[in-house]
């Protein structure tokens, strides 16, 4: 065999190694470039960047759920190797695999029924909204230490919706878990909304009744609770507010001391590690079903970093 | 300036396929009550909604106190001096009396004319009422007064614009003869005021007895204008119905079988008093009456549409129990009505799907679904006996012309097989061509036995096709004729009930 | 039913339901909970449904003209967020417009209202002239001005809101919030317009037989420009005020508004077959809205149990009010 021959060979052996990973193509769909799904789209083309030969197709499906679809049945006819999928609705999980036919998948940030999830060709990555409320309660039983019963007012987000419960649920068995009683003084839905919120916490304030601490979905409530009790004159240093999301105002909130903590939901860790494991996916290596990507707790120490 | 004080000339109006005016000429002069007459569909109320401005003429000059006008609504109309009393528009119920009157050009506060002086409206509503000698609350709600009074304030509404021409359109349809004479009071005073009237009316006493002129149109025609001295009731019949009885009215003459149908002293608050007639296998029994006789009312409570009060319905000798259409139908009966629009049609709807709407339970399979074949099949069948002239069976019927409507709701009863066809106005509004078919299958339909009733406004159509003819006259029976005794005169006068006085 | 010969108590009864039926839930709440019947309790209330209230004065003079108006939640979310992106603190570094000068309180709110008001009458010009369904002309507007909220914040609160602004919302005029006094002042001109000009008698002659009105010489097509125009100003009254109150603009806010503010002027006993209809009948109507919302918050109804006792309520206060338009037969 001649030197060129050999040369030849080790070509084409490189090329026969390197073409899967060379030529990876993944294909994202996202419910709506909202801020913080842009953030989490831009983290998965950032991702990208560190893998030589990887292209990322990024769709908009402005939260139509045929567009969706659409878009995964292109993907699977460009023969792309993986899809990332970011749902708009949670009931449309089994037609986007069927139409994924068999096309690995990822689904990122809006979590689909575990059912769904076999850890070969699909998985999850999201954070736990559970994770949310324990770190309100992990926050509140440092706050409260030495107390014996806290009496709560909790605001929550729509009723019946999984981030509802899951974050009431949350806040409640931690702190309880944590030796505390706690005393409802009130506790209602205020859809997310700050107006509601608003309007609801100033009518109990007028009540006079005793409260501890406000508890909130998140953050939009939690501003509408602190203003109601600013211009009520009720000090926020002694009744924590605390919120969920880490809004760009809540953000501004917690610096001015208004907000006692919230809860940031990281998209930019969402979007790398979605990336990674559909990558890791597309290559047939084995996967987890879920990538957790932990929630982080926000106060006037560390909110400079967000 | 001519002895006119409003002329109009030559007025055209076209409908979609109808022309509804053919060149009609109408001269008024102030301080004159001029009655405007014809069946029916001549064209009065059309040639009046010109003048007013709620239709525009297709052709024609207006010219009104000396200068050619363009009246291109009610506002310019209202405002140049013209106002109306309308025949169909109820007011406005939830307002008080005084409100209905000002509606528009309510009285302003002098100092702040952004708010409306209730006021001053309330004392110019008492003066316009003591003006007219009419006794009512200007501030009660006009859902509390009866018929009558909320006429009687339409009329003082029409009065209060100051207006030079007033038009009433049959002002009186809803009065008693008392506060007939009450209108007729006020007319003469306004008369006296030399405002120029327009009075339109079925009823003839009244013509003779208000009416200085009289015009009478006939097919969108002008057919006369004369003072009314020089007109008797005959004549103005004569000149209304006027038309020769020809080939329209095919009527075979063919064996009258036994009674079918028995109505006994049938009475509806309001509408009917103790109605009785008979109607006989293979007949066709004409109702003939003015409009607001009764004629429909009558036949809605045989169908079971309206509650009676009192009276019986018997069929083929044996009483019925006859509470809703469901009933009837179950009896045999079935009910073309008068407005195939608001009762009958559903326009947005096939050919088909029409025809089948009161049959639909035979056309449902066991497992409750329609059998389309047999559908098609039955309405292709009725299309081709009736000559339905529809482009197919799945056309939507709004599309068809109103003859070819009305022989679709007439296949529509067939279907159900009845015995007893009650056809309310069946030839409204059709064509000349339409009638004379929709005549022919009525003929047809009494030849094969059927029990026929005919409700018509149209007095040739009545003559021609009855049997026997039942004339209504406010709520009564005022007379049943036979074929060979019956003309044009007697019905009228049974119609105005002017036979008791005359005679 | 014989009204001729109908007892005076039972006349009254009729003719005064709906005002009954809120004497009688202040009366049970104030039994049940004793935060109820305090000055400080029945100002929140009023504060709490001041906004939903001037939606409801003029989503009621709509009714009474036999239209709806769906566009007014999306309209409280749209001057919501333009006034609100005129009025940031320039201290805050994610503002709107970031060019924006040092603008005078005035032009966020006049701003705000021309541009509700604007789309009323856009809503009045396609319903007069185009003779769509008002139903349908509002359903797309109401879409399009949330969809406009939208776009013009991503979806992200305008928060931030210059302190001069928030004064409007959160402020006092004497002893009375400032929201609450133009609430009333609202219901004021909205009673003398309906009562003592001739736009409100047009607005009953339109909803009581629109072929009467116009051969009476009403001009219909501007008066229902003027009718959902009126509409569309109560609407951007509220959302300039609430977003005051919230101290941040907000798209989504006035989610639903639109359907409170219908079923307030229903309850007070305004008719959807139009013509009929009184101020005081919309104030009751949102009045019980608002108390039963503080009653349930006050007795810590549990918020399940909450939607199932309004719902009731609702439908119980209608149909005892619509006995007074029973029709004789």
């Amino acid at each position: 065999m001649g030197k060129w021959s050999r040369r030849a060979l080790v070509l084409v052996a490189v090329c026969l190694i390197a073409a899967p990973v060379f030529a990876q193509k993944i294909g994202v769909t996202l419910y709506d470039r909202d801020q913080f799904i842009s953030s989490l789209e831009q983290a998965i083309l950032d991702a990208g960047k560190a893998f030589p030969g990887v292209t990322i197709d990024s769709q908009d499906a402005k939260q139509d759920v045929n567009q969706q679809l659409t878009q995964v049945d292109v993907f699977v006819t460009k023969k792309y190797n993986a899809i990332i999928v970011n749902l708009i609705n949670t009931d449309t999980v089994e037609t986007i695999l069927e139409r994924a036919k068999g096309t690995p998948t990822v689904f990122v940030n809006r979590r689909p029924r575990d059912a769904v999830i076999d850890g070969v060709k699909t998985a999850y990555v999201g954070s736990q909204e559970f994770d949310a409320g324990r770190m309100q309660g992990e926050f509140l039983a440092k706050f409260f230490q030495g107390k014996k019963e806290i009496r709560y007012v909790l605001f929550m987000g729509q009723l019946g919706l999984e981030n509802t419960n899951e974050r009431t649920r949350g806040v409640k068995e931690t702190l309880t878990k944590a030796g505390f009683t706690l005393t409802k003084v009130y506790e209602d839905t205020a859809e997310w909304d700050r107006f509601k919120a608003m309007n609801q916490m100033q009518q109990l304030l007028g009540t006079n009744r005793p409260f501890d601490v406000v508890i909130c979905n998140n953050d939009e409530m939690a501003l509408g609770a602190i203003e109601a009790m600013k211009s009520a004159g009720r000090d926020l240093k002694k009744v924590p507010v605390v919120g969920i999301d880490a809004t760009p105002p809540a953000k501004e909130a917690v610096k001015a001391g208004d907000m006692a903590m919230t809860v940031f939901q990281n998209a930019k860790a969402q979007g790398r590690v979605a990336l990674e494991i559909a990558l890791k996916a597309a290559k047939g290596q084995k996967i987890d079903k879920f990538g957790w990507v932990p929630f982080e707790p926000v106060t006037i120490d560390n909110v400079a970093k967000y | 300036m001519s002895e006119y004080i409003l002329e109009m000339r030559n007025i055209v109006r076209d409908f979609p396929g109808v022309r509804a005016l053919r060149g009609v000429d109408l001269n008024l002069k102030a301080g004159v009550v001029h009655a405007l007459m014809g069946e029916n569909g001549a064209g009065k109320s059309t040639l009046m909604k010109c003048l007013i401005g709620i239709h525009r003429p297709t052709a024609g000059t207006i010219v009104f106190k000396g200068r050619e006008v363009d009246i291109p609504n009610t506002i310019t109309a209202l405002r140049m001096g013209i106002s109306m009393i309308h025949q169909e528009l109820n007011p406005v119920v939830d307002r008080t009396v005084m409100e209905n009157i000002w509606i528009a050009r309510e009285p302003m506060h002098k100092a702040l004319p952004v708010f409306i002086d209730h006021g001053k409206m309330f004392s110019l509503t008492k003066q316009l009422f003591k003006e007219l000698e009419l006794d009512l609350d200007p501030k009660s709600l006009l859902r509390n007064l009866t018929v009558a009074r909320m006429q009687m304030v339409e009329i003082a509404k029409a009065v209060s614009y100051d207006a030079e021409v007033v038009i009433m359109d049959e002002p009186s349809s809803a009065l008693t003869p008392n506060e007939v004479e009450h209108l007729f009071a006020m007319i003469r005073k306004l008369k006296a005021k030399g405002v120029a009237i327009v009075y339109i009316t079925h009823k003839m006493d009244e013509i003779f007895e208000i009416a200085d002129e009289v015009t009478v149109l006939r097919d969108g025609n002008r057919i006369v204008t004369e003072p009314v001295s020089q007109m008797t009731i005959d004549s103005l019949i004569s000149y209304m119905v006027g038309r020769n009885l020809d080939e329209m009215f095919p009527k075979i003459d063919c064996p009258i079988g036994e009674v079918k149908l028995e109505v006994r002293g049938l009475s509806v608050p309001g509408h009917i008093e103790d109605a009785s007639f008979t109607a006989r296998r293979g007949e066709i029994l004409g109702v003939s009456g003015l409009v607001g006789a009764g004629r429909t009312e009558l036949m809605e409570a045989i169908f079971g549409l309206r509650r009676r009060s009192k009276g019986e319905i018997l069929i083929d000798g044996k009483q019925v129990r006859i509470d809703s259409p469901v009933d009837a139908m179950g009896a045999g009966m079935a009910f073309v009505t008068e407005d195939r629009r608001l009762t009958g049609l559903v326009p947005v709807l096939s050919v088909k799907f029409n025809t089948i709407i009161a049959n639909m339970k035979a056309y449902v399979n066991s497992l409750g679904l329609l059998r389309h074949r047999k559908i098609s099949q039955d309405v292709t069948s009725y299309r081709d006996k009736l000559s339905i002239k529809t482009p197919s069976i799945d056309t939507i019927i709004a599309n068809l012309s109103g003859g070819n409507q009305q022989k679709v709701l007439v296949a529509r009863w067939l279907l159900t097989s009845p015995d007893i066809l009650i056809l309310d106005e069946p030839t409204r509004g059709i064509d000349v061509g339409a009638k004379a078919e929709i005549h022919n299958i009525i003929t047809r339909l009494a030849g094969e036995g059927k029990t026929i009733i005919m409700v018509s406004s149209e007095l040739p159509e009545i003559l021609g096709m009855s049997d026997r003819i039942v004339v209504v006259c406010e709520g009564r029976v005022t007379g049943i004729v036979d074929r060979k005794d019956a003309n044009q005169e007697l019905i009228m006068k049974y119609a105005t009930n002017s036979l008791r006085a005359s005679a | 039913m014989a009204t001729l010969q109908t007892p005076l108590v039972q006349k009254i009864v009729n003719r005064y339901a709906i005002f009954i039926v809120l004497g009688a839930m202040g009366a049970s709440l104030t039994l049940l909970s004793p935060d109820f019947l305090t000055p400080g309790n029945l100002i929140n209330v009023l504060i709490a449904e001041s906004g939903r209230g001037m939606l409801a004065l003029g989503v009621g003079v709509v009714i009474m003209s036999r239209g709806i108006d769906l566009s007014i939640g999306s309209i409280v979310s749209l001057t919501s967020v333009v006034a609100a992106s005129l009025i940031q603190q320039h201290d805050y570094s994610a503002r709107i417009f970031k060019d924006l000068p040092l603008l005078p309180v005035y032009v966020p709110v006049i701003a705000g209202l021309v541009t509700g008001t604007l789309v009323g009458m856009v809503n009045g010009w396609l319903i007069a002239y185009t003779a769509i369904p008002a139903f349908i002309a509002t359903l797309g507007f109401m879409i399009i001005a949330r969809g406009m909220a939208l776009m013009l914040t991503n979806a992200y609160p305008v928060p931030m809101l210059r302190p001069e602004f928030k004064i409007l919302g959160q402020g006092n005029f004497g002893p009375m919030p400032i929201i609450v006094c133009v609430f009333i002042f609202m219901v004021i001109v909205t009673w003398v317009l309906l009562n003592h000009t001739r736009f409100g008698k047009n607005v009953y002659f339109i909803g009581g037989n629109i072929n009467a009105a116009r051969v009476s010489g009403v001009r219909v097509e501007r008066n229902l420009i003027y009718i959902y125009a009126f509409s569309g100003f109560c609407a951007a009254l509220a959302g300039v005020l609430i977003t005051a109150r919230a101290a941040s603009g907000i798209a989504t806010l006035g989610n639903n508004y639109e359907l409170d503010a219908i079923a307030a002027a229903t309850i007070g006993g305004t008719s959807h077959t139009g013509g009929i209809g009184t101020v005081g009948g919309i104030v009751a109507g949102i009045l019980i809205l608002g108390i039963l919302n503080n009653g349930l918050l006050l007795l810590g109804v549990s918020p399940y149990l909450q939607q199932i006792v309004k719902g009731v309520i609702i439908v119980f206060a209608v149909v005892f009010d619509m006995r007074k338009n029973a029709r004789k037969v």
